[in-house]
């Protein structure tokens, strides 16, 4: 009698992630990989909860929704319900949003690069699972969690500094941000820049100088084709917190150039899978799910035409050497995120040593002025859009978040299943595979408390499902 | 011989009840900072996890306070402290506390420690002060009977610092400060 053939694997929780999700991977009769779903178990339902509420609320409402990148919550929200007030912010506060969702850049590209990827890269995909973490890689390489801890405390200060708070700031309002920058505070933070950047340039080294090593997983982590969309400058560099869209496919034909991106929904579909409380999102044009594109910084580094500061542009032109000039592997989102943190950094310094960023005259107030309002910003992951409409006294009447680990989904399941029918062979599974599997995901750097809207934190599971439905095999995890 | 600064770590979400009790506890001693001998030297910090970065705030104090909510069994509003281990020996132990760790986001008192001590050459002398809690809240505020835990936890702090204190042969002048909200 034959041994029953393997179905399904799963793999629960994901670990090293943001928010709560898990991984089946369905096994044909021959024990192959069939198909593969990243399911996103967690909802949050804010598009529900702001239902009601004043406008003048939704930024600090909305920031809630991430412990980790609640600035660009702030951001999107704030530019919202600038639209809805019709007030024109000044020039000012719009630079010191810059400067704060910089900040936010560098501190969550540190938390994905540093303490949740680092791991894989230093110690190997099949190290053990125990010490496989930042205290792991801490005894390993001292250097680079030391590097690590120093640029994210870097970007959490300047949060707090100008929020008074790191997580959750209520700085960034409708019509600009409550307070302007007091000089003692500026000299602080470019008095920790120079070393800020010299660790960045160091981890970009370290990253360039190993990527022999990581050959197979970048031509399978998510290697295919796409489109991919960003915010960039009228003149072609990049764009964090305005901007125009546009979209290229994998050759670099435009498919949208200089467009508005408030209109979103003329580009973006939105489609739910009866798996998931993610959303997956697609270009309209192209339909679901052949429209599947690509955000955050592999994204906005092929479709800018540069960046905009020397160091970066450098690094760029060297990556896009190394690479090709459209880069399709996901694998390659931890080196875009590396330069992304240098450039962020040097964009700091630009803009904290214009003397103008001193600038009293930073919000313009006004009385709700229009119905209906679009805030979009470049979020640590991706383009992430903020769409409310309010009823004449101003108090919510609906919401849609298009969050940029919505705007990946797609590519994460096909990058899931390249992984997983590359490394699983029927019954024949090691805890290295698995952790391949995992580390793809991670390689996106989702957000899914951002883009389900979880009660609790992150985790995520893997299932292997065979060709009968039955589970062939749980991987589970305590999540908190 | 010891030198420096004590430091509170408050931890806790202010969110859900009474698992915000550590950063009550904390801002609350923060309050009485200019009133306090013992506290006009501390620096402070209140955050909804412990995270990497805090191993480098640990590393230039001299003594370690983490105040934090406990899902332990005893009575609501119980005050307990213990010794954290007053000798990290990172070698010796970040294997171990490692193997305890699924994310970054289960870092403990102790592992922080250990990345203090592993990666900035240094550790305080630390203790833990726990106020025991049922469950945890779904909103903000704290049970009467958590809240009337407060001023004993504060004491407790107080005088962990204060016996700290009264070993110390030099305290450089600092005044109290927050380092993280």
């Amino acid at each position: 009698m034959s041994e029953p053939i393997l179905s399904e694997i799963v793999i629960e929780p994901v670990t090293r992630i943001e928010g709560h999700a898990k991984i089946t991977v369905f096994l044909d009769e021959a024990g192959e990989v069939k198909d593969a779903h990243f399911h996103v178990t967690q909802f949050r339902g804010f598009e529900r909860i702001a239902q009601g509420r004043p406008v003048h609320e939704m930024p600090s409402l909305m920031a809630r929704i991430c412990g980790i990148c609640p600035v660009s919550h702030l951001v999107a929200s704030a530019k919202a319900c600038d639209e809805i007030l019709g007030v024109s912010v000044p020039p000012v506060a719009v630079r010191l949003r810059r400067v704060m969702n910089l900040a936010q850049i560098v501190q969550s590209h540190a938390l994905s690069f540093f303490h949740l990827s680092s791991p894989d890269l230093l110690l190997g995909f099949d190290h053990e699972p125990a010490s496989r973490n930042i205290l792991g890689v801490a005894e390993r390489a001292p250097d680079l969690a030391r590097d690590g801890i120093a640029v994210r405390k870097f970007g959490q200060e300047i949060i707090e500094r100008l929020g008074g708070k790191r997580i959750h700031p209520a700085w960034v309002v409708p019509g600009g941000v409550s307070a302007p920058l007091e000089p003692e505070q500026r000299d602080a933070i470019l008095a920790t820049l120079p070393d800020a950047r010299v660790r960045a340039v160091r981890t970009l080294e370290w990253f360039k100088a190993n990527l022999a090593s990581w050959v197979e997983e970048a031509s399978v982590f998510g290697s295919f084709p796409s489109l991919y969309m960003g915010l960039v400058h009228e003149d072609g560099h990049a764009a964090y917190s305005d901007g125009e869209l546009r979209v290229v496919d994998g050759d670099g034909h435009l498919l949208v150039d200089k467009a508005d991106p408030k209109p979103y929904w003329d580009y973006i579909g939105e489609a739910v899978e009866p798996w998931s409380y993610l959303k997956s999102t697609y270009y309209k044009p192209l339909g679901y799910p052949d429209g599947l594109y690509r955000v955050g910084p592999l994204a906005r580094l092929n479709v800018v035409d540069r960046l905009g500061t020397p160091a970066a542009d450098a690094e760029l032109a060297e990556y896009r050497a190394r690479l090709g000039r459209y880069p399709s592997s996901s694998f390659q989102y931890h080196w875009a995120r590396l330069i992304e943190i240098l450039h962020c950094i040097d964009m700091l310094e630009d803009l904290l040593s214009d003397p103008g960023i001193l600038g009293t005259d930073v919000r313009a107030r006004a009385a709700v002025n229009r119905r209906e309002g679009v805030g979009v910003s470049e979020a640590p992951r991706g383009t992430l859009f903020h769409h409310y409409r309010v009823d004449g006294d101003g108090i919510v009447q609906w919401v849609n978040l298009v969050i940029a680990t919505g705007h990946n989904n797609l590519a994460m399941n096909r990058a899931v299943l390249q992984v997983a029918r590359h490394y699983i062979r029927g019954d024949q599974v090691r805890d290295g595979a698995l952790n391949r599997v995992e580390a793809v995901i991670r390689a996106y750097d989702p957000c899914l408390s951002c883009s389900t809207h979880a009660v609790g934190q992150m985790p995520l599971e893997i299932d292997v499902v065979g060709p009968d439905g039955d589970l062939v095999r749980k991987m589970s995890r305590p999540g908190r | 011989m010891q030198h420096g600064h004590a430091l509170v770590v408050g931890v806790g979400n202010e969110l859900r009840g009474d698992d915000g009790v550590g950063q009550v506890v904390a801002k609350a001693l923060w309050s009485r900072r200019h009133g306090v001998p013992v506290l006009a030297r501390a620096a402070f910090i209140w955050s909804v996890q412990l995270v990497p970065e805090m191993a480098l705030d640990l590393s230039g104090a001299s003594f370690a306070v983490f105040v934090d909510a406990a899902y332990d069994g005893n009575a609501a509003g119980s005050v307990q402290l213990s010794q954290l281990d007053s000798e990290v020996r990172p070698k010796d132990r970040i294997g171990q506390v490692a193997g305890a760790l699924g994310c970054w986001a289960d870092l403990s008192p102790t592992s922080l420690l250990s990345l203090s001590a592993e990666l900035f050459g240094s550790a305080p002398r630390a203790t833990l002060v726990t106020v025991s809690v049922d469950v945890p809240g779904t909103g903000v505020g704290l049970s009467a009977v958590v809240r009337a835990a407060v001023p004993v936890a504060v004491r407790v702090v107080e005088r962990a610092i204060a016996a700290w204190r009264s070993v110390s042969d030099a305290v450089p002048q600092m005044s109290g400060r927050v380092l993280h909200a």
